[in-house]
Protein backbone atom coordinates (compact mmCIF):
# COMPACT_ATOMS: atom_id res chain seq x y z
CA UNK A 1 0.00 0.00 0.00
CA UNK A 2 1.44 3.50 -0.90
CA UNK A 3 0.19 5.34 2.48
CA UNK A 4 -0.87 9.66 1.62
CA UNK A 5 -3.42 9.55 4.36
CA UNK A 6 -0.61 11.37 6.95
CA UNK A 7 -3.30 14.21 7.65
CA UNK A 8 -5.38 11.43 9.09
CA UNK A 9 -2.90 9.78 11.03
CA UNK A 10 0.85 8.81 10.41
CA UNK A 11 0.58 5.32 9.85
CA UNK A 12 4.63 4.69 9.71
CA UNK A 13 6.25 5.40 12.69
CA UNK A 14 9.78 5.50 14.02
CA UNK A 15 10.26 1.94 15.16
CA UNK A 16 11.06 3.08 18.89
CA UNK A 17 7.52 4.28 18.74
CA UNK A 18 6.34 1.12 19.30
CA UNK A 19 9.35 -0.15 21.37
CA UNK A 20 8.67 2.35 23.85
CA UNK A 21 4.91 1.63 24.18
CA UNK A 22 5.64 -2.13 24.40
CA UNK A 23 8.46 -1.70 26.98
CA UNK A 24 5.60 1.02 29.13
CA UNK A 25 2.71 -1.51 28.97
CA UNK A 26 4.56 -4.51 30.59
CA UNK A 27 6.46 -2.01 33.35
CA UNK A 28 3.47 0.70 34.04
CA UNK A 29 1.14 1.00 36.64
CA UNK A 30 -0.97 3.86 37.59
CA UNK A 31 1.16 7.73 37.51
CA UNK A 32 0.85 9.40 40.64
CA UNK A 33 -1.24 6.82 42.11
CA UNK A 34 1.72 4.27 43.99
CA UNK A 35 4.38 4.79 45.36
CA UNK A 36 5.93 1.45 44.29
CA UNK A 37 7.74 0.91 40.98
CA UNK A 38 5.24 0.25 38.27
CA UNK A 39 3.86 3.86 39.73
CA UNK A 40 6.87 5.56 39.18
CA UNK A 41 7.68 3.81 36.29
CA UNK A 42 4.35 5.48 34.23
CA UNK A 43 5.04 8.88 36.51
CA UNK A 44 8.91 8.66 34.60
CA UNK A 45 7.19 8.41 31.16
CA UNK A 46 4.59 11.53 31.76
CA UNK A 47 7.72 13.14 33.16
CA UNK A 48 9.44 12.88 30.15
CA UNK A 49 6.60 13.34 27.48
CA UNK A 50 6.14 16.50 29.05
CA UNK A 51 10.15 17.64 29.30
CA UNK A 52 9.98 16.41 25.19
CA UNK A 53 7.12 18.51 24.20
CA UNK A 54 8.36 21.61 26.12
CA UNK A 55 11.86 21.18 24.75
CA UNK A 56 10.53 20.88 20.78
CA UNK A 57 7.99 24.08 21.21
CA UNK A 58 10.35 26.05 23.36
CA UNK A 59 8.53 25.86 26.88
CA UNK A 60 10.34 27.07 29.74
CA UNK A 61 8.00 24.88 31.94
CA UNK A 62 6.85 21.40 31.51
CA UNK A 63 4.10 21.57 33.59
CA UNK A 64 2.30 23.36 31.12
CA UNK A 65 2.35 20.58 28.89
CA UNK A 66 -1.18 19.13 28.76
CA UNK A 67 -1.66 15.16 28.41
CA UNK A 68 -4.68 14.62 26.57
CA UNK A 69 -6.64 11.67 23.89
CA UNK A 70 -5.92 13.79 20.77
CA UNK A 71 -6.45 17.42 19.55
CA UNK A 72 -10.49 17.20 19.96
CA UNK A 73 -9.89 16.79 23.78
CA UNK A 74 -7.49 19.25 24.30
CA UNK A 75 -9.76 21.70 21.68
CA UNK A 76 -12.90 20.99 24.06
CA UNK A 77 -10.71 21.84 27.62
CA UNK A 78 -9.96 25.31 25.61
CA UNK A 79 -12.96 26.09 24.15
CA UNK A 80 -15.13 24.80 27.28
CA UNK A 81 -13.13 27.14 29.07
CA UNK A 82 -12.84 30.21 27.22
CA UNK A 83 -15.94 31.02 25.07
CA UNK A 84 -18.30 32.68 27.29
CA UNK A 85 -22.46 32.87 27.15
CA UNK A 86 -23.58 36.38 25.93
CA UNK A 87 -20.10 37.03 23.92
CA UNK A 88 -18.93 36.02 20.61
CA UNK A 89 -16.13 33.80 19.17
CA UNK A 90 -14.27 34.80 16.24
CA UNK A 91 -12.95 31.83 13.85
CA UNK A 92 -11.62 31.72 10.60
CA UNK A 93 -13.18 29.48 7.63
CA UNK A 94 -11.30 26.39 7.74
CA UNK A 95 -11.67 25.50 11.27
CA UNK A 96 -12.43 21.27 11.44
CA UNK A 97 -15.71 20.22 13.09
CA UNK A 98 -13.72 19.75 16.42
CA UNK A 99 -13.56 23.42 16.87
CA UNK A 100 -16.66 24.22 14.93
CA UNK A 101 -19.18 21.38 16.44
CA UNK A 102 -17.85 22.31 19.87
CA UNK A 103 -18.90 25.86 19.57
CA UNK A 104 -22.36 24.94 18.19
CA UNK A 105 -22.95 22.95 20.93
CA UNK A 106 -22.26 25.95 23.41
CA UNK A 107 -24.85 27.82 21.21
CA UNK A 108 -27.81 27.04 22.88
CA UNK A 109 -26.24 28.40 25.97
CA UNK A 110 -25.52 31.58 24.77
CA UNK A 111 -22.41 31.56 22.71
CA UNK A 112 -22.30 33.21 19.27
CA UNK A 113 -20.02 31.99 16.73
CA UNK A 114 -18.73 34.85 14.03
CA UNK A 115 -16.54 32.82 10.95
CA UNK A 116 -14.03 34.97 9.45
CA UNK A 117 -14.80 34.57 5.32
CA UNK A 118 -11.52 33.86 5.03
CA UNK A 119 -10.19 33.04 1.34
CA UNK A 120 -8.06 30.20 0.08
CA UNK A 121 -4.44 31.05 -0.02
CA UNK A 122 -4.64 34.46 0.94
CA UNK A 123 -3.11 34.87 4.41
CA UNK A 124 -2.64 39.00 4.16
CA UNK A 125 -6.56 39.12 3.80
CA UNK A 126 -7.04 36.43 6.31
CA UNK A 127 -5.12 38.79 8.75
CA UNK A 128 -7.22 42.06 7.90
CA UNK A 129 -10.53 40.15 8.16
CA UNK A 130 -9.70 38.91 11.39
CA UNK A 131 -8.46 42.06 12.51
CA UNK A 132 -11.76 43.87 11.73
CA UNK A 133 -13.58 40.93 13.24
CA UNK A 134 -11.98 41.22 16.16
CA UNK A 135 -12.59 44.73 16.99
CA UNK A 136 -16.43 44.67 16.97
CA UNK A 137 -17.55 44.53 20.99
CA UNK A 138 -18.14 41.37 22.81
CA UNK A 139 -15.64 39.11 21.55
CA UNK A 140 -14.31 37.17 24.15
CA UNK A 141 -12.12 34.75 21.96
CA UNK A 142 -10.35 33.77 18.69
CA UNK A 143 -10.05 30.32 17.14
CA UNK A 144 -7.83 29.74 14.09
CA UNK A 145 -6.30 26.24 12.82
CA UNK A 146 -2.58 26.66 12.33
CA UNK A 147 -2.74 24.56 8.85
CA UNK A 148 -6.04 23.32 6.89
CA UNK A 149 -6.46 19.67 7.41
CA UNK A 150 -8.41 19.92 3.33
CA UNK A 151 -5.94 22.02 1.68
CA UNK A 152 -2.54 22.67 3.82
CA UNK A 153 -3.04 26.36 3.70
CA UNK A 154 -0.83 27.83 6.75
CA UNK A 155 -2.91 30.08 8.60
CA UNK A 156 -0.90 33.74 9.93
CA UNK A 157 -1.99 32.26 13.17
CA UNK A 158 1.09 34.33 14.98
CA UNK A 159 0.02 37.83 13.41
CA UNK A 160 -3.23 36.97 14.12
CA UNK A 161 -2.15 36.18 17.77
CA UNK A 162 -0.42 39.56 18.25
CA UNK A 163 -3.89 41.57 17.78
CA UNK A 164 -5.79 38.99 20.17
CA UNK A 165 -2.74 40.18 22.13
CA UNK A 166 -3.24 43.67 22.28
CA UNK A 167 -6.80 43.42 22.50
CA UNK A 168 -6.45 41.38 25.17
CA UNK A 169 -8.64 38.55 23.62
CA UNK A 170 -7.77 34.97 24.33
CA UNK A 171 -6.88 33.00 21.31
CA UNK A 172 -6.56 28.90 20.98
CA UNK A 173 -4.52 27.64 17.98
CA UNK A 174 -5.87 23.97 16.29
CA UNK A 175 -1.73 22.61 15.57
CA UNK A 176 -3.09 19.40 14.73
CA UNK A 177 -1.80 19.73 10.91
CA UNK A 178 1.26 21.46 12.02
CA UNK A 179 2.66 20.32 14.97
CA UNK A 180 6.32 18.13 14.00
CA UNK A 181 5.53 20.39 10.88
CA UNK A 182 6.14 24.37 11.59
CA UNK A 183 8.12 25.76 14.45
CA UNK A 184 5.83 26.51 17.80
CA UNK A 185 6.27 28.31 20.72
CA UNK A 186 3.88 27.29 23.21
CA UNK A 187 4.91 30.24 25.49
CA UNK A 188 3.54 32.55 22.61
CA UNK A 189 0.32 33.47 23.64
CA UNK A 190 -2.17 31.65 22.45
CA UNK A 191 -3.29 28.05 23.68
CA UNK A 192 -2.13 25.47 21.07
CA UNK A 193 -3.95 22.37 20.77
CA UNK A 194 -2.82 19.12 18.83
CA UNK A 195 -2.96 15.66 18.41
CA UNK A 196 0.31 13.06 19.10
CA UNK A 197 -0.41 10.91 16.49
CA UNK A 198 0.28 13.23 13.11
CA UNK A 199 3.59 15.18 12.46
CA UNK A 200 4.63 14.22 16.10
CA UNK A 201 4.91 10.27 15.01
CA UNK A 202 3.10 9.52 18.50
CA UNK A 203 0.31 6.33 18.61
CA UNK A 204 -3.31 7.16 18.38
CA UNK A 205 -4.97 8.45 21.31
CA UNK A 206 -2.27 11.03 22.34
CA UNK A 207 -2.86 14.49 22.33
CA UNK A 208 -1.12 17.99 23.85
CA UNK A 209 -2.63 21.30 25.15
CA UNK A 210 0.36 23.81 25.73
CA UNK A 211 -1.34 26.36 28.37
CA UNK A 212 0.93 29.71 27.77
CA UNK A 213 2.00 31.77 31.22
CA UNK A 214 -1.33 33.38 32.87
CA UNK A 215 -3.80 31.69 30.90
CA UNK A 216 -6.35 30.46 33.72
CA UNK A 217 -8.32 27.73 32.37
CA UNK A 218 -11.27 25.47 34.18
CA UNK A 219 -10.89 21.75 34.25
CA UNK A 220 -13.28 20.21 31.17
CA UNK A 221 -13.28 16.48 33.33
CA UNK A 222 -13.13 16.56 36.72
CA UNK A 223 -11.75 13.30 38.52
CA UNK A 224 -9.30 11.37 40.19
CA UNK A 225 -5.24 12.80 39.88
CA UNK A 226 -3.43 10.64 42.36
CA UNK A 227 -3.11 13.37 44.86
CA UNK A 228 -4.79 15.99 47.36
CA UNK A 229 -7.45 13.14 47.50
CA UNK A 230 -9.53 14.63 50.72
CA UNK A 231 -10.78 17.57 48.84
CA UNK A 232 -13.29 17.63 46.43
CA UNK A 233 -12.34 19.94 44.12
CA UNK A 234 -9.99 19.83 40.86
CA UNK A 235 -6.28 21.07 41.94
CA UNK A 236 -5.78 24.72 41.39
CA UNK A 237 -2.23 24.05 39.52
CA UNK A 238 -0.84 22.40 36.13
CA UNK A 239 -1.20 19.47 34.76
CA UNK A 240 -2.88 18.20 37.46
CA UNK A 241 -5.69 20.88 37.38
CA UNK A 242 -6.74 19.40 33.63
CA UNK A 243 -6.02 15.97 33.83
CA UNK A 244 -8.30 14.11 35.52
CA UNK A 245 -8.74 10.18 35.42
CA UNK A 246 -5.28 7.28 34.42
CA UNK A 247 -3.23 8.60 31.95
CA UNK A 248 -2.65 6.45 28.77
CA UNK A 249 1.13 5.79 29.38
CA UNK A 250 1.79 3.08 26.89
CA UNK A 251 0.41 5.83 24.48
CA UNK A 252 2.18 8.63 26.00
CA UNK A 253 5.73 6.56 25.98
CA UNK A 254 5.02 6.30 21.58
CA UNK A 255 4.21 10.09 21.95
CA UNK A 256 7.68 10.56 23.78
CA UNK A 257 9.36 8.59 21.14
CA UNK A 258 8.13 10.50 18.46
CA UNK A 259 8.69 13.70 19.79
CA UNK A 260 12.31 12.82 20.07
CA UNK A 261 12.45 11.47 16.52
CA UNK A 262 11.39 14.85 15.21
CA UNK A 263 13.66 16.58 17.70
CA UNK A 264 16.81 14.99 16.75
CA UNK A 265 15.40 16.66 12.77
CA UNK A 266 17.47 19.97 14.51
CA UNK A 267 14.38 22.08 13.84
CA UNK A 268 15.02 21.58 10.36
CA UNK A 269 12.36 22.59 8.21
CA UNK A 270 10.03 19.57 7.17
CA UNK A 271 11.55 17.40 4.87
CA UNK A 272 8.43 16.94 3.15
CA UNK A 273 8.14 20.14 1.31
CA UNK A 274 10.05 19.69 -1.76
CA UNK A 275 7.81 16.62 -2.14
CA UNK A 276 4.93 18.53 -1.47
CA UNK A 277 6.03 20.74 -4.49
CA UNK A 278 6.92 17.79 -6.92
CA UNK A 279 3.05 16.26 -6.00
CA UNK A 280 1.43 19.78 -6.59
CA UNK A 281 3.24 19.79 -10.26
CA UNK A 282 2.58 16.46 -10.69
CA UNK A 283 -1.47 16.35 -10.23
CA UNK A 284 -1.62 19.93 -12.14
CA UNK A 285 -0.77 18.46 -15.88
CA UNK A 286 -2.96 15.72 -15.49
CA UNK A 287 -6.19 16.40 -17.28
CA UNK A 288 -9.63 17.19 -15.78
CA UNK A 289 -7.72 17.44 -12.74
CA UNK A 290 -8.39 21.01 -10.05
CA UNK A 291 -5.04 20.86 -7.69
CA UNK A 292 -5.46 23.37 -5.33
CA UNK A 293 -2.12 24.49 -4.12
CA UNK A 294 -0.94 28.27 -3.55
CA UNK A 295 1.97 29.51 -6.13
CA UNK A 296 5.82 28.51 -5.12
CA UNK A 297 3.67 26.88 -2.18
CA UNK A 298 4.53 29.90 -0.09
CA UNK A 299 1.97 29.23 2.66
CA UNK A 300 0.60 25.76 2.07
CA UNK A 301 2.54 22.66 3.95
CA UNK A 302 1.44 18.90 4.63
CA UNK A 303 -1.29 18.50 2.57
CA UNK A 304 -2.40 18.78 -1.16
CA UNK A 305 -5.71 18.15 -2.40
CA UNK A 306 -7.76 17.86 -5.95
CA UNK A 307 -11.28 17.38 -7.38
CA UNK A 308 -11.66 15.36 -10.42
CA UNK A 309 -13.86 16.96 -12.47
CA UNK A 310 -17.01 15.30 -12.89
CA UNK A 311 -16.35 12.63 -9.83
CA UNK A 312 -17.02 12.72 -6.42
CA UNK A 313 -14.04 12.36 -4.22
CA UNK A 314 -15.02 9.69 -2.22
CA UNK A 315 -15.31 7.93 -5.86
CA UNK A 316 -11.82 8.70 -6.67
CA UNK A 317 -10.00 7.61 -3.42
CA UNK A 318 -12.34 4.33 -3.55
CA UNK A 319 -11.03 3.77 -6.85
CA UNK A 320 -7.23 4.83 -6.00
CA UNK A 321 -7.54 2.41 -3.13
CA UNK A 322 -8.54 -0.31 -4.60
CA UNK A 323 -4.70 0.43 -6.89
CA UNK A 324 -3.48 0.15 -3.39
CA UNK A 325 -3.13 3.75 -3.19
CA UNK A 326 -4.27 5.62 0.26
CA UNK A 327 -5.60 8.99 0.02
CA UNK A 328 -8.63 10.55 1.77
CA UNK A 329 -11.88 11.60 0.04
CA UNK A 330 -14.64 13.87 1.21
CA UNK A 331 -15.38 16.44 3.32
CA UNK A 332 -12.18 15.64 6.05
CA UNK A 333 -14.77 16.36 9.01
CA UNK A 334 -14.24 20.02 7.71
CA UNK A 335 -17.35 21.12 5.87
CA UNK A 336 -16.82 24.75 6.92
CA UNK A 337 -13.69 25.05 4.99
CA UNK A 338 -15.52 23.56 2.04
CA UNK A 339 -17.77 25.82 2.29
CA UNK A 340 -14.79 28.57 2.06
CA UNK A 341 -13.38 27.04 -0.73
CA UNK A 342 -17.06 26.17 -2.55
CA UNK A 343 -15.67 22.63 -2.60
CA UNK A 344 -18.93 21.56 -0.51
CA UNK A 345 -20.51 20.15 -3.15
CA UNK A 346 -17.99 16.95 -3.48
CA UNK A 347 -15.48 17.49 -1.54
CA UNK A 348 -11.82 16.85 -2.43
CA UNK A 349 -9.05 14.06 -2.50
CA UNK A 350 -6.52 14.76 -0.21
CA UNK A 351 -2.58 14.05 -0.29
CA UNK A 352 -1.48 14.35 3.35
CA UNK A 353 2.45 13.71 3.30
CA UNK A 354 4.81 12.39 6.04
CA UNK A 355 8.93 12.42 6.15
CA UNK A 356 8.59 8.62 5.00
CA UNK A 357 6.91 8.88 1.51
CA UNK A 358 8.91 8.86 -1.29
CA UNK A 359 9.04 10.41 -4.96
CA UNK A 360 8.26 7.15 -6.08
CA UNK A 361 4.63 7.07 -4.11
CA UNK A 362 3.82 10.34 -5.96
CA UNK A 363 4.75 8.53 -9.56
CA UNK A 364 2.68 5.56 -8.70
CA UNK A 365 -0.34 7.97 -7.20
CA UNK A 366 -0.07 9.77 -10.91
CA UNK A 367 -0.01 6.47 -12.46
CA UNK A 368 -3.37 5.46 -11.03
CA UNK A 369 -4.96 8.36 -11.41
CA UNK A 370 -4.22 8.94 -14.98
CA UNK A 371 -6.01 4.93 -15.07
CA UNK A 372 -9.10 6.22 -13.90
CA UNK B 1 21.70 8.62 56.98
CA UNK B 2 18.50 10.37 57.99
CA UNK B 3 16.71 11.68 55.17
CA UNK B 4 14.04 14.65 54.64
CA UNK B 5 11.04 15.42 51.99
CA UNK B 6 10.84 18.00 49.78
CA UNK B 7 6.64 18.07 49.93
CA UNK B 8 5.81 18.77 46.08
CA UNK B 9 1.63 20.27 45.03
CA UNK B 10 1.78 17.70 42.09
CA UNK B 11 4.00 14.78 40.75
CA UNK B 12 4.99 16.76 38.13
CA UNK B 13 6.58 19.52 40.09
CA UNK B 14 8.19 16.41 41.96
CA UNK B 15 9.95 15.46 39.15
CA UNK B 16 10.77 19.12 38.59
CA UNK B 17 12.30 19.67 41.44
CA UNK B 18 14.02 16.32 41.74
CA UNK B 19 15.67 17.58 38.12
CA UNK B 20 16.75 20.72 39.92
CA UNK B 21 18.30 19.09 42.75
CA UNK B 22 20.01 16.03 40.91
CA UNK B 23 21.12 18.64 37.83
CA UNK B 24 22.69 20.68 41.24
CA UNK B 25 24.35 17.61 42.08
CA UNK B 26 21.98 16.56 44.87
CA UNK B 27 21.18 12.88 45.44
CA UNK B 28 17.13 13.30 45.24
CA UNK B 29 14.26 11.02 43.82
CA UNK B 30 10.49 11.49 43.82
CA UNK B 31 9.11 9.66 46.63
CA UNK B 32 5.37 9.65 47.68
CA UNK B 33 4.30 10.31 50.77
CA UNK B 34 1.35 9.47 52.87
CA UNK B 35 0.15 13.49 52.97
CA UNK B 36 1.80 16.59 52.16
CA UNK B 37 -0.07 17.93 54.62
CA UNK B 38 -2.93 17.53 57.57
CA UNK B 39 -6.31 16.74 55.51
CA UNK B 40 -4.79 16.98 52.72
CA UNK B 41 -4.85 13.43 51.21
CA UNK B 42 -1.79 11.30 49.50
CA UNK B 43 1.35 13.64 48.21
CA UNK B 44 4.11 13.53 46.01
CA UNK B 45 7.84 14.69 47.74
CA UNK B 46 11.09 14.27 46.91
CA UNK B 47 13.44 12.55 49.57
CA UNK B 48 16.76 14.26 50.05
CA UNK B 49 19.50 13.49 53.27
CA UNK B 50 18.45 15.91 55.94
CA UNK B 51 21.80 17.36 55.96
CA UNK B 52 21.62 18.79 52.69
CA UNK B 53 17.98 20.26 52.85
CA UNK B 54 19.08 23.42 53.91
CA UNK B 55 20.92 23.84 50.55
CA UNK B 56 18.35 22.25 48.73
CA UNK B 57 15.69 24.76 49.95
CA UNK B 58 18.12 27.56 48.85
CA UNK B 59 18.64 26.59 45.83
CA UNK B 60 14.66 25.82 44.75
CA UNK B 61 13.69 29.06 46.19
CA UNK B 62 16.74 31.08 44.02
CA UNK B 63 14.88 28.94 41.01
CA UNK B 64 11.65 30.00 41.60
CA UNK B 65 9.94 26.85 43.17
CA UNK B 66 7.17 27.94 45.54
CA UNK B 67 4.86 25.86 47.09
CA UNK B 68 7.61 23.16 48.34
CA UNK B 69 7.30 22.35 52.05
CA UNK B 70 10.17 20.84 54.04
CA UNK B 71 10.04 17.91 56.43
CA UNK B 72 11.40 15.72 58.50
CA UNK B 73 10.27 12.40 60.40
CA UNK B 74 9.49 12.99 63.93
CA UNK B 75 10.79 10.24 66.59
CA UNK B 76 7.37 8.39 66.07
CA UNK B 77 7.67 8.59 62.19
CA UNK B 78 5.11 10.88 61.36
CA UNK B 79 6.28 13.96 59.35
CA UNK B 80 6.24 17.63 60.74
CA UNK B 81 7.47 20.50 58.85
CA UNK B 82 11.41 20.63 59.68
CA UNK B 83 12.73 23.40 61.94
Amino acid sequence: MIYLDNAATTLKKPPEVARAMQQALESCGGAGRGGHQAAVAAENILYQCRQDAADIFHMENPERVILTCNATHALNIAIHALAKPGYRTVISGFEHNAVYRPLMALHAGGVQTTVVPTPLFEPEMALHLFEEALSKDNVCLAVCIHVSNVFGYILPVERIAEICRSKGIPMIVDASQSAGILPIRGDSYPVWCMPGHKGLYGPQGTGLLLVPPGMPLEPFMHGGTGGNSQSTEMPAFLPDRLEAGTHNAPGIAGLSAGIRHVLKQNGNPWPGLPLLQQAANMLSVIPGLRVFSSPRLFCQTGVVSFVRMGMESEMVSGLLGEQGIAVRGGMHCAPLAHKTAETDKHGTVRVGLSQYNTLKDIQLLVKALRRI
Amino acid sequence: MAVAFIACRSVTRTHRVAQALKEAGFNAHPKRLPATSPGSGCGHSVQIEQSKLHDAMALLKEAGFDEVTALCRKTDGELEPCP
